[in-house]
This record gives C-alpha cells, sequence and structure tokens, in this order.
C-alpha cells in the first residue's frame, strides 16, 4: 500500500513536472524540432518560399560542391574558427588566473572585460569598423603618429579576416574569462597549498594543477567557441557582407544569400545542412579527444 | 493544499499563454478583424449599390508617408465614384519584400503592392504570381511612359503592373573641394577623361575624388557600373537576354577604366564607408555616382546643402545611364482583376498619378511631365538633370535571378579591382560565363 501510494504521488510530480516544462517545450518543437526536420526535407528540393516544392534528390548537395564561392566560404570559416577559438581560449583563461584573486577593485576590471559580451555585436561592429576605416580610422590614426605606416585592416583581402577576427575575440573575451573565473574557484585551495609546501613555483602550480582542475571547464569554453565561430554572420554582415571580395563570406553568409537575396531555399537549406554536419563531426572530434585531457566524470 | 494546487495549475497555464502569444498573434489577429471588417461592410453596402462591390487590398511602401497618407485619402472618393472598396495597408521597408514571399508562400497576400519595378516583378512574374495586364489592355498606356521604364515591367510578352516613379543615376560633385582644387565645375557633356583628371587632380590628403562601390556592395557594383559599359557602347545581354555579352572590347575598356582611377591614381577609396556615415557630404570623397533620392539627405544638411551641383553620367561613345524606380502590379490570385486593374490606372495613369511626384523626391516615368519639377524651389534645378537624362536611360537585361546576377558581376569585377587578378578579358569572362548560366536557369 505504501509502495501504491509513492507511485501515485510519483505520478502526480511527474505530470506537474511534465506541465511546468511544457510551455517551453511547445516553444522548441514549434520553432526548433520542426524547422530542423522542415530544413532537412527542404534540402532536398527545389523549394523557392513561394510557387514549388519539387523533389529534386542530393542535386543541391552536388551543386555545392561544385560552386566555387561554396568552397570559398567553407574554408573562410574554418580559418577563422582556427584563428579565433584557439588564441579567444587561451587569452580568456590567461585573463581569469590574473582576475582571480583578491585585490582590491578587481570586480571593476571584470566588468570591463565583460561589457563587450553584453553590448550588442551590431554596434560593436559599427565602432570597430570605424575603428578600421584606411584614413580616418583611429587606429591607422595612432600607427601613423607612432611613424607606422597605415594599415588595410579591412580593405585587404589576406588582412579582413583577420581584422574581423581580432574584433570578434576582444568580443567574446569576457564570456570565455567569466567561465573560466568560475572554474578557477572550484579548484580547491589546498592543492596549491601542498603544492606550495613542497616547493612549486607559480608555472609549475598553473600547469600542473589549475590545467588539469579545469580541464572541464576548458572543454566547455573550447567548444562552445568552437561552435560560435562556425556560425559566425553578424560581425560579418555589418563590417564587410563578405567582401573584399570574397575574403570575409562565410558559410552562414553564403546560405543567407541563397536563402534571403535570391530565395533558392532549398538549397540554402542544403547548405546549412553541410554546416550543420561541419559543427557535428568538429564537435565530436573534439568530444573524443577531449576525454584524453579533460576529465568529464 | 487544495489552494496552492490551483495556484500552480494557473501558473503553469499562464506560462503556456505566454509562450503562445509570442508567435504570430498579431498577424492572424489583425487579418481575421480585417476580414470580419470587409464581410460586415459588404452586407452593408453590397445590395443596395448597383457599381462594384469589390474590395481590394493595396501594399504600399510604409517608408514614403506622404504618398501613401494621399493614397489613403483618395480612396473615400474612389470609393463613391466606383464602389470598389480600397484598403491600404502600409509597410515598412526593411522587411518589405520579405513580407511579400511570406504571405505569398502562406495565401494571405494583398490584391495589389508597390514594388521595385524589374528586380522584384521579373522574380514574381516568372513565379506566375502577378497578372498579365495585355488582355486587360495596358498596351494602350505605353506610349505614356519613356521605353526604358516600360520594358522594366515586361516578362516573356506580357506586361505585369505600371510605373508610378522613376530614378536614374547622375554624377554629384561638390562644389567646394572642385574651387579649392581650381578646378572647373563638371559639365553636361564630361567625358570620361574629365572625369578621371579631376579626380585625379581631387584627390588630396583624407579626400578621394571620386566614390564607387567597389568594397562590398555588389548589387551597387554591377548597378553603377552599367552606365559605363552602355556608354561605351557595349551590351549586357542578348536580346533574347539568355546569353552575356559584356566580356566585350567595351567591356573591357569600361573595367580598365575603374581600375585605373582604384589602383593607378589611387583616386577612389577601396572601403565602403561604416554605415551612417555619408562620404559625401562628410568631404571625405569628391564626387560621387547617385540617385535622385539621395538629395532630401545631401539638401537636409544645413552645411552642405548649397555646396554641391550634380551633371548628368559621363559619356564616352554616348550618354547613357541606368533607370530604376517603382511600379504598382496586381497579384495573380485577386478575386477582382478587372476592378484591380481600373485602380492600378487610376494611381498610375491618371490626374491622381501627380501626388507621388509632389510627395516624393524621384521623377515621373512620363516623358509628358519632364519638367514636372520646373518650379520647385528646393529640387527643382537638381530633379531636372535627372529627368533630362531619362531620354538615354537604359533597362536592365532582367531575368528572376537577377540579384544574384549582380552579385556574380560584383565579384568577379571587385576581384579585378582588389588586384586578386590583373587580366579584365579574364575577369570579365569568368563573370559573363556565370551569368549565361543564371540567364538560362529554369
Amino acid at each position: 500500500m505504501g509502495n501504491k501510494a509513492s507511485s501515485r504521488l510519483q505520478r502526480r510530480w511527474n505530470f506537474w513536472g511534465y506541465l511546468f516544462i511544457l510551455p517551453n517545450f511547445l516553444g522548441f518543437v514549434a520553432f526548433m524540432l520542426v524547422p530542423i526536420i522542415m530544413a532537412l526535407v527542404f534540402s532536398f528540393t527545389n523549394y523557392d518560399i513561394i510557387s514549388r516544392m519539387d523533389f529534386i534528390g542530393i542535386e543541391n548537395y552536388i551543386n555545392l560542391f561544385q560552386d566555387d564561392q561554396f568552397i570559398v566560404s567553407l574554408l573562410n570559416t574554418l580559418w577563422y574558427s582556427v584563428l579565433t577559438v584557439p588564441i579567444g581560449v587561451v587569452l580568456a583563461l590567461l585573463l581569469a588566473v590574473m582576475f582571480n584573486r583578491q585585490i582590491r577593485g578587481i570586480a571593476i576590471f571584470r566588468t570591463f572585460v565583460f561589457i563587450p559580451v553584453i553590448t550588442s555585436m551590431v554596434a560593436v561592429s559599427l565602432v570597430w569598423s570605424m575603428l578600421y576605416e584606411d584614413n580616418s580610422g583611429l587606429l591607422n590614426i595612432v600607427l601613423n603618429s607612432l611613424g607606422l605606416p597605415s594599415v588595410h585592416w579591412l580593405t585587404d583581402t589576406n588582412l579582413a579576416m583577420i581584422s574581423i577576427a581580432i574584433m570578434s575575440i576582444w568580443k567574446g573575451l569576457g564570456y570565455n574569462m567569466t567561465i573560466f573565473l568560475a572554474g578557477l574557484q572550484g579548484v580547491p585551495g589546498e592543492l596549491y597549498e601542498a603544492a606550495t609546501i613542497d616547493g612549486a613555483n607559480s608555472p609549475q602550480k598553473f600547469w600542473h594543477i589549475t590545467v588539469p582542475m579545469i580541464g572541464p571547464t576548458t572543454y566547455f569554453v573550447s567548444l562552445m567557441a568552437l561552435i560560435g565561430s562556425l556560425q559566425t554572420f553578424d560581425q560579418i554582415n555589418i563590417m564587410t557582407q563578405g567582401g573584399p571580395v570574397d575574403a570575409t563570406k562565410t558559410l552562414s553568409f553564403y546560405l543567407y544569400q541563397y536563402g534571403f537575396s535570391y530565395y533558392k531555399m532549398g538549397y540554402a537549406c542544403a547548405a546549412a545542412y553541410v554546416l550543420f554536419l561541419l559543427v557535428f563531426v568538429v564537435s565530436m572530434i573534439q568530444n573524443i579527444s577531449s576525454k584524453k585531457w579533460a576529465d568529464l566524470t | 493544499m487544495k489552494a496552492k494546487k490551483f495556484l500552480a495549475l494557473l501558473l503553469a497555464g499562464a506560462l503556456a499563454l505566454g509562450a503562445f502569444s509570442g508567435c504570430g498573434s498579431n498577424d492572424s489577429g489583425s487579418a481575421s478583424k480585417a476580414e470580419s471588417k470587409s464581410e460586415s461592410s459588404k452586407a452593408e453596402t453590397g445590395e443596395t449599390n448597383a457599381k462594384s462591390d469589390a474590395k481590394l487590398e493595396i501594399w504600399v511602401y510604409g517608408w514614403e508617408k506622404a504618398s501613401a497618407d494621399k493614397i489613403q485619402e483618395d480612396t473615400a472618393s474612389y470609393k463613391d465614384a466606383t464602389g470598389v472598396e480600397i484598403k491600404v495597408t502600409p509597410i515598412a521597408s526593411d522587411s518589405y519584400s520579405t513580407k511579400v514571399q511570406a504571405t505569398l508562400a502562406g495565401g494571405t497576400n494583398p490584391d495589389m503592392l508597390f514594388l521595385d519595378a524589374g528586380v522584384q516583378s521579373t522574380q514574381l512574374a516568372s513565379k506566375g504570381k502577378l497578372l498579365g495586364l495585355k488582355e486587360y489592355g495596358v498596351e494602350e498606356y505605353k506610349d505614356k511612359f519613356y521605353e526604358s521604364v516600360w520594358d522594366t515591367l515586361v516578362y516573356k510578352d506580357d506586361v505585369y503592373g505600371l510605373r508610378i516613379t522613376a530614378n536614374n543615376l547622375a554624377l554629384y560633385y561638390n562644389k567646394s573641394l572642385f574651387a579649392n582644387a581650381g578646378l572647373e565645375e563638371p559639365t553636361a557633356d564630361w567625358t570620361w577623361d574629365d572625369l578621371r583628371s579631376a579626380a585625379k587632380t581631387l584627390t588630396t590628403d583624407g579626400t578621394y575624388g571620386l566614390d564607387l562601390p567597389i568594397y562590398n556592395d555588389n548589387g551597387g557594383y554591377c548597378w553603377t557600373w552599367l552606365p559605363f559599359l552602355w556608354s561605351n557602347g557595349g551590351e549586357f545581354a542578348n536580346e533574347d537576354r539568355t546569353e552575356a555579352i559584356f566580356n566585350s572590347k567595351e567591356g573591357v575598356e569600361a573595367l580598365e577604366f575603374w581600375k585605373a582611377m582604384v589602383q593607378e591614381d589611387k583616386s577612389v577609396p577601396l572601403q565602403a564607408a561604416p554605415s551612417g556615415v555619408n562620404r559625401f557630404t562628410s568631404g571625405a570623397v569628391a564626387m560621387t555616382i547617385d540617385g535622385p533620392w539621395s538629395l532630401s539627405t545631401f539638401v537636409s544638411d544645413p552645411e552642405f546643402k548649397d555646396n554641391f551641383g550634380v551633371v548628368p553620367m559621363p559619356q564616352k561613345a554616348e550618354k547613357a545611364t541606368v533607370v530604376g524606380g517603382e511600379g504598382v502590379a496586381i497579384f495573380s490570385s485577386t478575386k477582382y482583376p478587372q476592378e484591380a486593374y481600373d485602380y492600378l490606372v487610376h494611381l498610375c495613369c491618371s490626374d491622381f498619378t501627380q501626388i507621388f511626384w509632389e510627395n516624393w523626391i524621384t521623377i515621373p516615368p512620363q516623358p509628358e511631365f519632364k519638367d514636372f519639377y520646373a518650379d520647385n524651389e528646393t529640387y527643382g534645378k537638381y530633379l531636372q538633370v535627372f529627368s533630362d537624362q531619362m531620354e538615354h536611360s537604359h533597362t536592365r537585361p532582367f531575368t528572376p535571378t537577377w540579384p544574384q546576377i549582380e552579385d556574380a558581376v560584383g565579384l568577379n569585377l571587385q576581384g579585378y579591382m582588389f588586384d586578386k587578378s590583373d587580366d579584365a578579358q579574364a575577369s570579365l569572362d569568368k563573370a559573363a560565363e556565370e551569368v549565361t548560366k543564371l540567364m538560362q536557369e529554369e
């Protein structure tokens, strides 16, 4: 009898539990799950939003890989990830270690680093495109006043992506740093005390205590940074629109053009699924490889 | 206990409601309201009036508020005269074409719409979404319009609307920068060489001679480069619009001319201006190629308003510019095609039409009104230049894939501007090959 009562209680709890997650779940189904499945279906059609949706097999996918611009966008996207993820994560960790101490006013410094994170990407991009201006931009004015030549931040086809990466690293630094700070606070102080007694110096403590202990945090931060970097769109759309020529065209920008300028939605969905696959594979690789260095248990 | 349970249920319900109210309630709400409104008015007027009881909805540009208001005011007298009830819906600019696509997909589109003549009309017409107007006798109005203007709404032997406005590109220049450089101001028969040498002279520390859209605005690149191609005697595509032919000798010359200014003279800025910054009014460039829509910006700047002038596009073999502007079209799904056509004529080819030119800084698409702005104190002298230039204007060879064609042209030719390639012919050949493929698509 006691058993029966508790299972009834359990059922009642379940009912309320499901009821409370229902609103969010419905939103998830309507705005995420259904569109994700529909996009997969669309990717095998010539869907143009208004007049047709014929099944054309894998033609979109074949066309994708025959399009120079798609390959360029793919390579640009990977290049951007290579530029932003390692440097972004390492810098964030260093900053976190630096700020992880009780000094007067440290909260102010943390806040300063975090401000770019809460500023909208649109505003940040607009300001940075002014900083990067060839003639009247602040960066070149400073360089010139130091007797250095101007740098063509956004007008050199080889440099434009690097300039965008610099801005993006700066923008994301505070977020990653905050996560790292949380990770650092979870490292038991005894470990450092013991190491100090044993005569370890600061770099040794960093490499042999801090880095291994925050493995899961590093894993989380780098995975999120990677996924974000593969989907970069906002700053491209505002600062360069993929230019000069196609030097900063990313996959997200490419598929946006096809979906919403050319209305080739089927094709754009196929590009989106290639992007999804890319994110999936890269995350998996990282997941497997991280088992070696991040203790995720 | 009971009360707690009740509260929890209430809370869950409120949460669920909150999640729902976020989605689409706006659209469905206003749509059903509109429906019930038209139902009730049908009951009131339908039987007693022998005139048409048609109800038409038309989408107009929300950002052209003055003309939208005039259309709204006019609906009452139009209803008295014809019995047709017009519902005017102003739509905001940034979402206009997306909204058109979305409502077409959902089958909730209006009966008529304002549209970008050529780009948008060809795309919609090719999908069978616009009403062909030949069978309604639209061609009786053909002679009223400039040929280039009329042609923008022609697609595959049918006509898909009438034009309300026109515009084209001309050369704006900064008077004080010309004076400082000791140069004569540009004239109506300036040549390419005049343009290039002036741009070179005007280029100093911090000032460029001429602004050209070579950075990232692919559509703008094509649109601004076309007058140069045409002026040199070149053509973009063959008559059937099935093959790109701009990789001709004329095309190569037009492209090399731009490159010479960009890379040799360095009189053109390589970078796009950050949004919100107008390089021309700020004096960062001395000349720019732009349309009449920018006049209100130039004139509203008190320090700049008397400091600029405008002349026709510089010429080489002949005078040429590109025509753009807006039109009105009817969706093929309308229940009242004849009434819609009559209203279209009322908007575009009647005495009422003049309200567009009175309230919208633009060019009349009808040669009969060539001097419409002659007495306008603020804009007259500038608009006259554009208006006079209409006779040299060309239509872009629209196909349903035009936005993609513009990007293909822009991308390949920008590669040449940015020295990714130093072979003008090869860049044009590659662009032409891509454009031909796009023209033949479907």
